[in-house]
């Protein structure tokens, strides 16, 4: 899950990474020393060179620019507040991250003395990349590796990076960037941006969050249920056993010429839950499409479960329906879906794609 | 001879007393899998399907001389089992849990590469040598030995190739599944050296996803593999940026996506599948122009 920039700054001073002052646009005091930055609170990159960060000289410039900042549209994005910061009179800008990289299957700290544009953009003579052993953690060495990398002062440069290293790995961090970094004319380091990517299997990171989450999309709805769903704006929807069946099913109708209208990984416990099955294929429905393509293919779940979850919320419908099945039950489930007009069951998955095309065609 | 794990692993299960650990448990014994133990903590001197459980996995090693362990345990106890399992020699993991955190799996891996262990997973749906072992959820009534070796990422998908070979009368000498996760131990690429010095294995499948580089180092070996190998990339037309299902199957940037894998799979040597479909006729096409003989 990413951080907004305010949530960011605010888990970086937790763990005392200096930053520059700063409110969201209703807490800010009256003897803010201006000039100040206006920055839009949106979870797309690139907010800069849309318009989205502004610097502000006075309190009436202030109140204006909030307003017409939080009007703004960032690459389709609403703008969620304004986070307003004091300005840092920095001498350089430079790039410090911590990521999981997962070829390497170990933190990887990424420096660059170029900061304040994008990584991918800067020559790679420019970045330094050192993995951490994660059974070792952060030792000297890579602390002065990296701090004479970036010509900056030694023991700011060991503070920081065991203050970022240990919120990297107490808050299971997927990522921590901090673009730019200023130097300011003290030689601190000075945290510009936050960008903070906490992993999704934690259940923890709630207390971190300023800000409310879509809890609205198809997606967030399927995860809700316990399973996989991916919106995808074409015809058929393609509900698989799992993942990577799901995804060979999805190349199969695109290659015959189809397109699909959703991908729904069933995951382990729909297929064992009658009602979260019935929900699932509810929820399905809201996003109206052509057909339906089941493909599943149990090793240890019974077929039953999913069959009558089907006849249920789809049997004689105006939908038509492919069911591909094989696993447990497979014979009797089928039998049961047998007798409605809209279901057709097969046991080839070849068979199942094309059909589940033909029928988006039939349908006008 | 099938690669990592044949008829004379002793395997444990870790979690044998749950719901999961029962039905892997009785499905082994019912299709001669050498399991030799369970263990749960607390629940030693208990049995499942016939199966001594022990408290701990030292136990096991020390009476049976186990070296396989199959890990059901749930997300949260994964850390301490694996260690538990290796501190105690084991030296082959599959880890069957799903839902850790990048960080725990981080750790896992890392103290499994020092001391050498063989880990599969986590989120791996495991690994079968058809009539030798099964330590995977692949059911035993599907499967027929032969010598195609598969490795892929994904369960699921997995199920359907057995099934399309199957149809066509081809068996298999060992399926590896590495698991959905985006940070796994056993990488493909060191699964497609076993295979290429597995006498048994004359042909590999090798079925990846979008997401990740480990396609690319495969790439690599695979340039200078004997055996010939077949590809698919799962996610073709998955929509960009977009998470598929599993954790790791997300293309973030241009050489993650399936169709540059495919190329960079293609191009050293690999013959690419654009669809699972297409395995079987391939297949016949390989056998027919170079006398391969696959059974």
């Amino acid at each position: 899950m990413k951080l907004f920039e305010a949530e960011g700054k605010q888990l970086l001073k937790r763990y005392g990474v200096m930053v520059p002052q700063g409110w969201l646009k209703d807490d800010v005091p009256s003897d803010v020393n201006f000039p100040v930055v206006a920055k839009t609170q949106v979870l797309t990159g690139g907010r800069g060179k849309t318009g989205g960060i502004q610097v502000i000289s006075d309190k009436r410039a202030m109140d204006r620019n909030i307003s017409s900042l939080m009007q703004k549209n960032i690459k389709g994005e609403k703008v969620r507040d304004i986070y307003i910061e004091e300005t840092v009179k920095y001498k350089r800008e430079i790039y410090l991250s911590i990521m999981m990289d997962r070829t390497k299957r170990s933190p990887l700290i990424i420096a660059s003395a170029s900061g304040g544009v994008d990584i991918e953009e800067t020559p790679q003579e420019n970045i330094i990349l050192v993995p951490v052993n994660s059974l070792l953690g952060l030792e000297t060495y890579i602390t002065k590796k990296i701090a004479i990398f970036l010509d900056v002062d030694l023991n700011k440069m060991e503070y920081l990076l065991n203050r970022l290293y240990e919120l990297f790995i107490d808050e299971k961090a997927e990522l921590v960037e901090i673009n730019p970094l200023f130097v300011d004319v003290e030689d601190n380091l000075v945290a510009g941006d936050a960008k903070v990517v906490l992993s999704e299997n934690d259940t923890r990171k709630s207390e971190h969050l300023l800000f409310t989450r879509n809890t609205e999309g198809f997606e967030e709805r399927c995860k809700a249920l316990k399973a996989g769903g991916v919106e995808i704006g074409g015809d058929v929807a393609i509900v698989a056993s799992g993942a990577g069946l799901g995804m060979a099913t999805l190349d199969i109708v695109s290659y015959f010429g189809g397109t699909a209208n959703s991908l729904i990984d069933l995951q382990g416990h729909v297929i064992h839950d009658l009602n979260g099955a019935k929900r699932l294929i509810q929820e399905i429905k809201k996003t109206s499409p052509k057909s339906f393509l089941f493909n599943f293919y149990f090793q240890v779940a019974s077929c039953k479960v999913l069959a009558e979850a089907i006849k249920s919320e789809l049997g004689n419908g105006d939908v038509p329906v492919v069911v591909r099945m094989k696993g447990v039950d497979q014979e009797e489930a089928g039998n049961d879906l047998k007798l409605f007009p809209n279901i057709f069951i097969t046991d080839n998955l070849k068979e199942a794609c094309e059909t589940a095309l033909l029928y988006t065609k039939e349908v006008q | 001879m099938a690669i990592i794990i044949n008829e004379n692993s002793k395997i444990i299960i870790q979690g044998i007393t749950g719901k999961t650990g029962r039905s892997f448990a009785n499905r082994m014994q019912s299709y001669q899998t050498p399991l030799v133990a369970g263990v749960t903590p607390g629940k030693g001197g208990q049995s499942v399907s016939g199966i001594p459980v022990f408290n701990f996995v030292g136990e096991a090693v020390s009476q049976f001389d186990a070296n396989v362990s199959f890990v059901s345990v749930p997300a949260a106890h994964v850390e301490q089992a694996v260690y538990e399992a290796i501190d105690a020699g084991i030296e082959v993991i599959v880890i069957y849990t799903e839902g850790l955190d990048p960080h725990t799996s981080m750790k896992i891996i890392t103290y499994a590469k020092l001391h050498q262990v063989t880990l599969l997973g986590p989120n791996s749906a495991g690994i079968v040598s058809p009539g030798k072992a099964n330590v995977s959820d692949i059911h035993d009534s599907i499967l027929t030995p032969g010598n195609i070796g598969i490795v892929s990422r994904s369960g699921t998908l997995t199920y359907e190739i057995v099934d399309l070979l199957k149809q066509h009368g081809l068996g298999i000498s060992t399926i590896a599944c590495l698991g959905g996760d985006p940070l796994i131990g056993t990488r493909h690429h060191e699964v497609l050296r076993d295979f290429e010095d597995d006498q048994e294995t004359d042909l590999v499948v090798y079925l990846g996803e979008i997401g990740g580089e480990d396609e690319l180092f495969s790439a690599e070996f695979i340039k200078d593999m004997q055996t010939p190998v077949f590809s698919y990339i799962a996610g073709v037309h998955a929509p960009p940026g977009k998470k598929m299902g599993h954790a790791g199957a997300i293309a973030n940037r241009g050489d993650e996506t399936a169709e540059a894998k495919q190329r960079v799979l293609e191009e050293a040597g690999a013959v690419p599948l654009d669809i699972i479909l297409d395995l079987i006729s391939r297949i016949q096409e390989l056998e027919e122009t170079k006398g391969l003989v696959l059974g």
